[in-house]
Order: C-alpha cells, then sequence, then structure tokens
C-alpha cells in the first residue's frame, strides 16, 4: 500500500506537470462539447436531444485517448529512456506501477466527464434521464478495459516512437466512428460495420445506454460482454509483454 | 562468508559470448571490483546477479537467494546504480527519494542521505536540472535508501570528474565502514586499485585475474613502465632488441611504451639508440605497474581502447 500510495503520487505530480496535457485535456472535452454540442443544439438522435446524446460519446472519445494516447505512450517513452529499469531493481511490482497509472487515468477521466457533463447540461440544457450510478459503473469498467489496451500497447511496440504512432492511429478512428460524434445509425453501412469491430463502439453503447434509460450489464449485455472480454484478453497480453527494460 | 557467488555462469547473445564461464565468490564487507575494458562483460554479469537477466547456464546465488526466483526478496535487500542515470526527470530531488523509500519496507531519513553527498539545498530542484555529477551522486544515493546489505554499483563514476569521484570513493568506503559489502563494475585502473579491496580482470566474457590489487601488481612488481614518443619512425623491433626490455607495445603515432624489471639501463640504451639514429625522444617517463599493465601484460591490450 505504501509502494502503491507513493506511486499514485508521484504519477499524479507528473501529470500536473506536463502542462501540455493538462491543457488538452480540459480543453479537448470543452472544444468537443462547445463545437459539435453547439452545431446540433437544437438537434434529435432517436427520442433525446443531440446534446443529451453527445455526453457519452464524449466521455468514449476521452477514455481513448487518456489510454492509447496518453498512458501507452508515456509507458513506452519511459521504458525507452531507461526509467523503468531502475524501479524494476527495487521491490515494486510491475501492478503497483500499473495500477497507479490506471488509478491516475481514472481520476483525470472521470474530472473530464464531470466537465463534459456540466457543459452540457449548463449550455444546452443535455438531461442525464438514466442512472449516473450504471454510467459510472460501465465507465470504470471500460477505463480498466481501455487501459490495460495500452499497456498491452507498449509492450507490443517495440520503441516509444512505434507505440506515440500505434497509439493514435488506435485512438483516432475510434474517436469518430464509435457512435461518439455521430450516431451509428445515420453512418454508411461499410463505417457502421467497421465501428462494430471497434471496442470503444460498445463502452459508448454501454455508457450512453446507462445514461440515458439507466440500463445495466441485463439490459446491454452485448457491451458488457465486449468490455469484460477486452479487458480479459489485454490483462493476459499485458502480463505477458511487460517489460522493465 | 560468501555474499554472491557465482559458478560457470554463462550469457550468449547469438554467437556473442557476452559472458563465458565464470566463477567467483565476494565476501561478506569487501568491495570487490570487476574490472575490464567496454564490451568485456562486466555489464551482462552483474546484470545477471542483480536478477535483470536469465543466465543460459551456471550457478548464481546472491545472498543466499536466486535472483530470478526470489527476485522482490532479495530487492528488498539491495542497492543497484545502473550504468545509465534514468529518473523521472520531471520529479524534484526529495520527491525521488521518497518514492524510491515508498518501494521498501524501511526507508532511510532522507534528508540524512541528502546531507551525506551535500545536496541539502537541491532538494526542491528538479532532477532534469541538475548537473551531470550531481545526477550521478542522487542516482548513488538512492541505492541507500533502505539501507542495503549490498551495494551494485555499475560504473559509479564514469564520466565524473576527479573531484567528485573521489566524493563517491569516499561515501562507497563509508557504506563499508558500516558493513555493506559493495560489488562494482570499472574501466578505471585507479578505482580498482585505490578503492577495490579484491579485483577481477575480466576480459572477453572471462575472469583472466583475481587478486587483492596489491597482489596482482606484485606479480609484476620488478617491471618498470616506460613510455615516450618519438618524432620519425621507428621499428619496434629496434626496442625489443634492447637488453633486459620485456615488452613493447607500438600505441601509433609514435608512441611507445617499454615494460622492463629495471629502467636504468634500458634507458641508458634508449637514449643511446636515439642519438645513433637521430631521433628525439619526448615525453619520456618511468612509472611503477599498474593494473593497466597487468592487463597488457595477460592481453597484450589496453582497458581503453
Amino acid at each position: 500500500m505504501k509502494a502503491l500510495a507513493g506511486q499514485l503520487r508521484t504519477e499524479l505530480t507528473l501529470f500536473l506537470r506536463d502542462k501540455t496535457i493538462v491543457f488538452f485535456s480540459i480543453f479537448f472535452p470543452l472544444v468537443t462539447v462547445a463545437f459539435f454540442g453547439y452545431l446540433n443544439r437544437e438537434g434529435q438522435v432517436g427520442e433525446v436531444s443531440y446534446p443529451s446524446f453527445l455526453i457519452a460519446g464524449g466521455v468514449g472519445m476521452v477514455v481513448a485517448s487518456a489510454a492509447f494516447e496518453n498512458l501507452s505512450t508515456v509507458l513506452a517513452r519511459q521504458r525507452a529512456a531507461g526509467i523503468l529499469k531502475r524501479l524494476g531493481g527495487t521491490p515494486l511490482r510491475i501492478w503497483t506501477l500499473v495500477g497507479a497509472k490506471v488509478l491516475t487515468a481514472t481520476l483525470v477521466i472521470l474530472v473530464q466527464a464531470l466537465i463534459m457533463a456540466t457543459a452540457n447540461i449548463l449550455l444546452f440544457k443535455a438531461e442525464i434521464s438514466g442512472s449516473i450510478f450504471w454510467g459510472l459503473v460501465a465507465l470504470v469498467v471500460g477505463i480498466l478495459a481501455f487501459t490495460t489496451m495500452g499497456v498491452a500497447l507498449a509492450g507490443l511496440c517495440r520503441n516509444a516512437d512505434v507505440a506515440s504512432a500505434a497509439g493514435i492511429a488506435i485512438a483516432l478512428p475510434m474517436q469518430f466512428l464509435c457512435g461518439t460524434i455521430f450516431p451509428l445509425e445515420e453512418m454508411p453501412p461499410l463505417l457502421r460495420h467497421i465501428a462494430h469491430a471497434l471496442p470503444l463502439t460498445y463502452l459508448v453503447d454501454a455508457l450512453r445506454g446507462a445514461l440515458l434509460t439507466g440500463g445495466g450489464p441485463v439490459a446491454y449485455p452485448l457491451d458488457w460482454l465486449v468490455l469484460l472480454g477486452c479487458l480479459a484478453v489485454a490483462f493476459v497480453v499485458a502480463v505477458k509483454t511487460f517489460r522493465w527494460e | 562468508m560468501s555474499v554472491i557467488q557465482v559458478q560457470d555462469l554463462r550469457k550468449y547473445y547469438g554467437e556473442v559470448k557476452a559472458v563465458d564461464g565464470i566463477s567467483f565468490a565476494v565476501r561478506e564487507g569487501e568491495i570487490f571490483g570487476f574490472l575490464g575494458p567496454n564490451g568485456a562483460g562486466k555489464t551482462t554479469t552483474i546484470e545477471i546477479i542483480e536478477g535483470y537477466k536469465r543466465p543460459d547456464g551456471g550457478r548464481v546465488s546472491t545472498l543466499g537467494l536466486d535472483p530470478r526466483r526470489d527476485g522482490y526478496a532479495l530487492k528488498e535487500r539491495i542497492g543497484i546504480m545502473l550504468q545509465e542515470t534514468s529518473l523521472y526527470p520531471d520529479l524534484r530531488v526529495g520527491e525521488l527519494l521518497r518514492l524510491f523509500g515508498s518501494y521498501y519496507r524501511d526507508a532511510v531519513d532522507p534528508d540524512a542521505l541528502l546531507e551525506m553527498i551535500g545536496l541539502e539545498e537541491k532538494k526542491r530542484a528538479f532532477f532534469r536540472d541538475l548537473s551531470g555529477g550531481q545526477k550521478q551522486r542522487v542516482a548513488f544515493v538512492l541505492t541507500l535508501i533502505n539501507d542495503p546489505e549490498l551495494l551494485f554499483l555499475d560504473e559509479p563514476t564514469a564520466g565524473l570528474d576527479p573531484q567528485s569521484r573521489r566524493a563517491i570513493w569516499e561515501w562507497i568506503r563509508l557504506a563499508r565502514e558500516k558493513g555493506k559489502t559493495v560489488f562494482l563494475t570499472t574501466h578505471y585502473i585507479e578505482e580498482a586499485e585505490d578503492l577495490c579491496d579484491r579485483v577481477a580482470i575480466i576480459d572477453r566474457g572471462k575472469i583472466i585475474a583475481l587478486d587483492t590489487p596489491k597482489r596482482l601488481m606484485a606479480d609484476l612488481a620488478v617491471e618498470q613502465r616506460i613510455e615516450f614518443v618519438i618524432e620519425g619512425r621507428l621499428d619496434a623491433a629496434r626496442l625489443e632488441a634492447i637488453p633486459g626490455v620485456a615488452r613493447v607495445m607500438d600505441e601509433g603515432e609514435g608512441a611507445f611504451t617499454m615494460h622492463a624489471p629495471e629502467a636504468q639501463p634500458v634507458l641508458k640504451s634508449l637514449i643511446t639508440l636515439a642519438e645513433t639514429e637521430g631521433f628525439t625522444l619526448r615525453g619520456l617517463t618511468v612509472e611503477g605497474a599498474t593494473l593497466e599493465d597487468v592487463f597488457i601484460q595477460l592481453t597484450g591490450r589496453r582497458i581503453r581502447t
């Protein structure tokens, strides 16, 4: 516990000291809300207003970015710099290190989600008519699945440059295709098929379902199964590929 | 009592035998040094003993533990300084010590450690803003944060100015006085000679000599080293022909090193040779043997090439 507390304090400190990441972590959700929310402030998606629809999508975008752009790149970079190798010379467990990184990402994402939801509600009268509880549970499961995938990606990539490029290549299409900003039903069939092959689609769907209708795993079994399946596979890959150097 | 026991250790990278059948033991409370040129297998060996690398053959016991199987238990009791100093650049010095302290069951007071290395006033400085020497001092002092029984220092003073080097030597000696065992690697002759209680000379993955520095040099004790530079060309065979010369090394660009049991008659012949051949001797020095000469005698090469 002492090591986890120490590492968590370090990860948070390092995050807050990286002014670029802090700036974009706040700027990105705000711009997403302001831009797309404003453009479609009168829009409807099915029976809900577009701003209400956008909350879950925006949070999904943030999760993909945190896992594949920040976490995996930083991990690969620290490994390349030899920082992890030195940590490997101490009794620090791999899962204490990774756990601290996942907890930090979780805290940051929760703050971003709060910003996103608040802005949408205050500016465009979005509504959360469903269950905040199931929304949070879905979000936490999604964060675990995606951050574990981020750790696995860092392990699979030979160096930091490859990890960074791969992270963007994975995160960017997901952020736009997976029913985040545009409803899947309004997308061309080809893109819709691609979206169904990407895990973020299921997180956004589970999250949106919870926030708008209040449904949990029983209401959206496919979404939850896919997320838990991704988590299980990513966990195995992450454990098998983790390297201190 | 042996703190480290290594038996017939082997590590191959494809065709390259990085470590080729090494055996030795490190005794409790001594400063044990691995001396050898870059690429000799020093780092590979130390990293196997620390538990970073898996050997391809042989047996290693560190503090009675298997470094791979009992890694966490071992790391609780050792301190490691890697060849490259890589720590979170955006943490402050005090934060780094506190963080590393949190990894262990018991940790030493960070302030006392900072005071020892004279960096109390840098406690709030970012690691990235420190000078190279200061970074190395922090990397060194982090090895002491868990009050370990055994220190591993991979080239602890590489690239440091003589003053910083001597300071680190003092702290290493202080660690020994407190009963800690130190295993270090170096390619600095003086470091091996002045600091180490025992030295293993390692070359091409093999230990080619192991003893106290004094005894290693005693084998050459009668030898003197004569170094000079000449203007013009000279065949090394002419120097080898001088009576009483044991070895001649042509260092290139007119520089030569000769070893001889007695310097005086050799110098006399050398000066006569210079006068008859019409070349000028420059930078003529005569010195007693060093561990470098031991290495030259054993391998025919210099440690730093």
